[in-house]
């Protein structure tokens, strides 16, 4: 889809790869349908304009301004709560929000879904904006109820949101811990099939699993240390100490 | 935060490039994102510049990931970073988010 409208080249590969991450955005997923993940897709878009949002931000403590979000209107107060947080000011979530956000009713589940949309349209909409392209229209949602398949394995380790550990995974996840093992990864895996879905992303945008410590070999036009480099000036100006 | 020039390359070949490309895409400034957009063009490549806006967008996204589930650094790492992250204050803002509320 990106490089339909790119004055810049896209590896066949990654637009493939945006191309199934929005055709997944548009189905029902495990615990949202499909209108209720493009719902989420746009706040996610809408939420940098919103002006609580940029006091917040100015804040030295963001959870000391009350108000209402600037939102579209199509969502409950505490989901919009939740994608506008994540989108504006992510470096200064804590723990005690994320049990508030539950314990306003967002399950734990919905929870990681709603956070795998934001970053796959997170993902996607900085990349346009890096190659100077507007971002895509969002798909139009597809019928169908969302499959609500919880994997057994999943519990509550050192993360906020429930996963599963690298070596206990069951038979329906065997495909996906494979490799060596990282913490990011197990971070969406509540939710198995946003865990995947990101992580295709990942090798298309960044670099597979194999190729990240491969270094006799480049894969990408920019060099490892250009990609390590430019991903922690990323991370550091959200101030994600991960 | 030290921005832009003041970063300089960190010793790696187009890096001060790399950086303020970096700075760009997560800024509100059009105009500099448009000079960085095509200052790796130049330098580098078109191809560049594609991977680049790529790998920004994921870390964009990945960040998100990380903080909004609570995903901790792993033990190893913590500990092979230890001496770093205590030298320039990394391990500080654990601490000073404890505090936010």
């Amino acid at each position: 889809m990106t490089d339909e409208v790119s004055p810049y080249p896209v590896r066949a590969d990654l637009a493939a790869a945006h191309a199934r991450a929005w055709d997944r955005l548009a189905r029902a997923g495990t615990w949202l349908d499909g209108p209720h993940r493009g719902r989420v897709a746009a706040e996610a878009r809408h939420a940098p304009g919103c002006a609580l949002c940029a006091r917040r931000k100015a804040a030295l403590s963001p959870y000391e301004l009350e108000g209402t979000h600037d939102g579209r209107g199509e969502l409950p107060g505490n989901w919009i709560e939740m994608i506008h947080r994540i989108v504006t000011d992510p470096g200064r979530l804590t723990h005690a929000w994320y049990q508030r956000m539950l314990a306003s009713g967002i399950a734990d589940t919905e929870y990681v879904e709603i956070v795998s949309v934001i970053a796959h349209v997170t993902a996607i909409d900085t990349f346009a904006r890096g190659l100077g392209n507007p971002v895509q229209p969002l798909p139009a949602p597809q019928p169908g109820g969302p499959s609500r398949y919880r994997p057994p394995e999943a519990r509550q380790n050192e993360a906020w949101a429930p996963n599963i550990a690298w070596d206990e995974h069951g038979r329906n996840e065997a495909d996906y811990f494979a490799g060596p093992p990282a913490n990011i990864r197990r971070a969406l895996t509540l939710v198995p099939d946003e865990a995947r879905s990101f992580f295709d992303l990942v090798g298309h945008q960044y670099m597979p699993g194999p190729a990240m410590r491969d270094f006799g070999r480049e894969y990408r036009a920019i060099t490892h240390a250009q990609i390590e480099l430019l991903a922690g000036r990323i991370s550091a100006i959200n101030q994600c100490v991960y | 935060m030290t921005q832009g020039a003041a970063v300089g390359d960190c010793g790696i070949p187009e890096g001060a490039l790399l950086i303020d490309f970096a700075e760009a895409i997560l800024g509100d400034n059009e105009a500099r994102l448009a000079r960085a957009r095509a200052a790796i063009v130049s330098a580098m490549s078109s191809a560049a510049l594609v991977d680049a806006a790529g790998v920004a967008g994921l870390f964009n996204a990945i960040d998100r990931v990380a903080d909004a589930t609570g995903t901790p650094l792993e033990e190893a790492k913590a500990a092979d970073t230890a001496s770093l992250r205590e030298a320039i204050g990394i391990d500080e803002f654990d601490a000073v988010r404890a505090r936010l509320e």
